[in-house]
C-alpha cells in the first residue's frame, strides 16, 4: 500500500495532525512514512508511539543511542556528551538517571520506556517526529506526566514537523490537517 | 562478479561500530563461553582416538598419533565442535530473533532505519562462523594434547616439539575451511529458523528446535560434500 500525503509532513515544517479511522491504521502508517523517510535520509523519523518499543537485549542506554551511534558513527564520548548537555539543561540528576539507563528494557516501567523513547528521538536528530495520541495527552497532562520527561521536553530543541496520530479531530488552532491523498495497492502489505 | 559486490557491500557494513558490536558479542557467546567445554570434549576425544589405535587396532603410538593428528583436524574437530556449536548456540540466535520479531523489535529498527541484513543478520551469521573456526581450532589442539600426553606420559614435551611429524599445512587448512563453512551454514539456518516463526509468542520454540535439527541436518549434508569434493 502507498500512501501520500497533503501537506507531507516529511517535507513541510510545522505541526500536523492526522485524523485515523480506526487505531490498527497507525502501524500501516507508520511504517509508510518511516519507509518515506529513510528513503530520504536514514533515520530521519522518530517515533512516539504509546507503547515504545526498545530492543530488549540492549540496556536502555544503549537503546537510547543506537540510531544515532549507527548513523552518524563517531565515538561514544561524543554521543555521551551530547546526552550530558541535554540533561545539564533539564537540570536532571544524572547519577541517579544513569541507574535507569543501565537498566533493561524489561525492568523499566512505561514512563521510564517513554523517557528513553524520548531521549532517543532527541538522540536520533530526526527531522520529523510521530507521535500517537497518548504521547501528547501524557505531555499536556501535568499530573499524569513524568517529571523527569517534562522538564527533558522543556529543554529539547523541537524537529522541524510534527504529525500527531489520533482518533479524534485536529485542534485547528495548534495544528495543520492532513489528508491522506491517495491509496494504491501494489507493494503486498 | 555480482555475488561479490553485493558481499562486499554487506561486509562494508562492518564499518559501522553498533554491528562490530553485535558480531564481538555474538563470538563472545558462541566461541569464548563454550571453549572450556570443547576444550575439555577434546582433550578426552584425542586420548581416547590414541589408546583406541594403540590397544585395540596395534598401531605404534607414533602411527597412532599421525593417524590421530589427521583425523582430527580434517574430520574430527570441525564436525563435533560445530556440533556442540549448533546444539548450544543455534537455539539462542533463533530465539532472540523470533522473539525480536514477535515483539516488534525487527520492525522499531527498519523504522530507525538500521538495515535488518546488517545489523541482525550478518553479524550473527559471521560471528557463528568465526566462533566455529575458534571452537574447532580449540578442539583440535586440545585433541592433540590429549593424545600426545596419553601416548607419551612424561615425554609429552618431545612430541610436542615434533609436532609438524602429525600435522601437515593443507590438513589444518582444510579444517578451517570446514569450519568456516559449517559456520555460516549453521548461522543463516539459525537466522532462518528465527525470521521464519509465525508471528505469535507460542512459535518462538519452534524457532529453537528448526535451527538446531536443520543445523545438524545441514552439518552432515555438508561433511559429506566436503568428502566427495575433496
Amino acid at each position: 500500500m502507498s500512501l501520500l500525503f497533503s501537506p507531507n509532513p516529511l517535507l513541510a515544517e510545522g505541526h500536523f495532525w492526522l485524523t485515523l479511522a480506526e487505531k490498527e491504521d497507525a502501524n500501516v502508517l507508520i511504517n509508510q512514512l518511516a519507509r518515506s523517510a529513510n528513503e530520504m535520509e536514514s533515520g530521519s523519523l522518530a517515533i512516539l508511539e504509546a507503547r515504545p518499543v526498545l530492543i530488549s537485549n540492549l540496556r536502555a542506554w544503549e537503546n537510547l543511542i543506537l540510531p544515532r551511534w549507527y548513523h552518524h558513527g563517531e565515538n561514544l564520548l561524543q554521543h555521551d556528551r551530547f546526552l550530558h548537555d541535554l540533561l545539564q539543561r533539564a537540570e536532571v540528576n544524572e547519577q541517579q538517571f544513569h541507574s535507569a539507563l543501565e537498566r533493561l528494557p524489561g525492568q523499566l516501567d512505561l514512563g521510564q520506556r517513554r523517557v528513553i523513547a524520548l531521549l532517543r528521538a532527541y538522540m536520533q536528530e530526526a527531522s520529523c517526529w510521530v507521535l500517537e495520541e497518548e504521547w501528547l495527552e501524557w505531555l499536556l497532562d501535568p499530573r499524569g506526566r513524568n517529571p523527569v520527561l517534562a522538564k527533558i521536553y522543556q529543554c529539547m530543541p523541537q524537529p522541524k514537523s510534527t504529525l500527531v496520530l489520533s482518533l479524534k479531530a485536529c485542534p485547528q488552532e495548534k495544528y495543520q490537517e492532513v489528508a491522506m491523498l491517495a491509496q494504491q495497492v501494489g507493494e503486498g502489505e | 562478479m555480482l555475488i561479490f559486490h553485493h558481499v562486499r557491500l554487506h561486509l562494508n557494513v562492518l564499518a559501522r561500530p553498533p554491528v562490530r558490536r553485535v558480531l564481538y558479542k555474538q563470538v563472545y557467546f558462541t566461541a569464548n563461553e563454550a571453549a572450556w567445554l570443547v576444550a575439555i570434549t577434546g582433550f578426552a576425544l584425542g586420548a581416547i582416538v590414541v589408546e583406541q589405535l594403540h590397544g585395540q587396532y596395534g598401531q605404534s603410538r607414533e602411527m597412532a598419533l599421525r593417524l590421530l593428528g589427521s583425523l582430527s583436524f580434517v574430520e574430527l574437530s570441525p564436525l563435533l565442535a560445530s556440533l556442540m556449536m549448533v546444539a548450544r548456540s543455534s537455539s539462542a540466535v533463533a530465539i532472540e530473533l523470533a522473539s525480536m520479531r514477535v515483539a516488534g523489535e525487527v520492525q522499531e529498527l527498519e523504522r530507525m532505519g538500521l538495515s535488518v541484513t546488517a545489523y541482525l543478520l550478518l553479524p550473527r551469521i559471521l560471528g557463528m562462523a568465526i566462533a566455529a573456526v575458534i571452537l574447532t581450532a580449540t578442539m583440535a589442539l586440545a585433541s592433540v594434547a590429549g593424545g600426545i600426553l596419553l601416548a607419551s606420559g612424561w615425554d609429552a614435551s618431545y612430541q610436542i616439539l615434533a609436532l609438524e611429524r602429525m600435522l601437515r599445512m593443507q590438513e589444518v587448512l582444510l579444517c578451517l575451511a570446514k569450519a568456516t563453512s559449517f559456520g555460516l551454514f549453521a548461522g543463516a539456518l539459525a537466522c532462518h529458523a528465527g525470521f521464519s516463526v509465525a508471528m505469535q509468542p507460542s512459535d518462538v520454540p519452534k524457532a529453537a528446535s528448526r535451527a538446531v535439527l536443520r543445523g545438524l541436518l545441514a552439518l552432515f549434508v555438508l561433511d559429506l560434500i566436503w568428502v566427495i569434493v575433496r
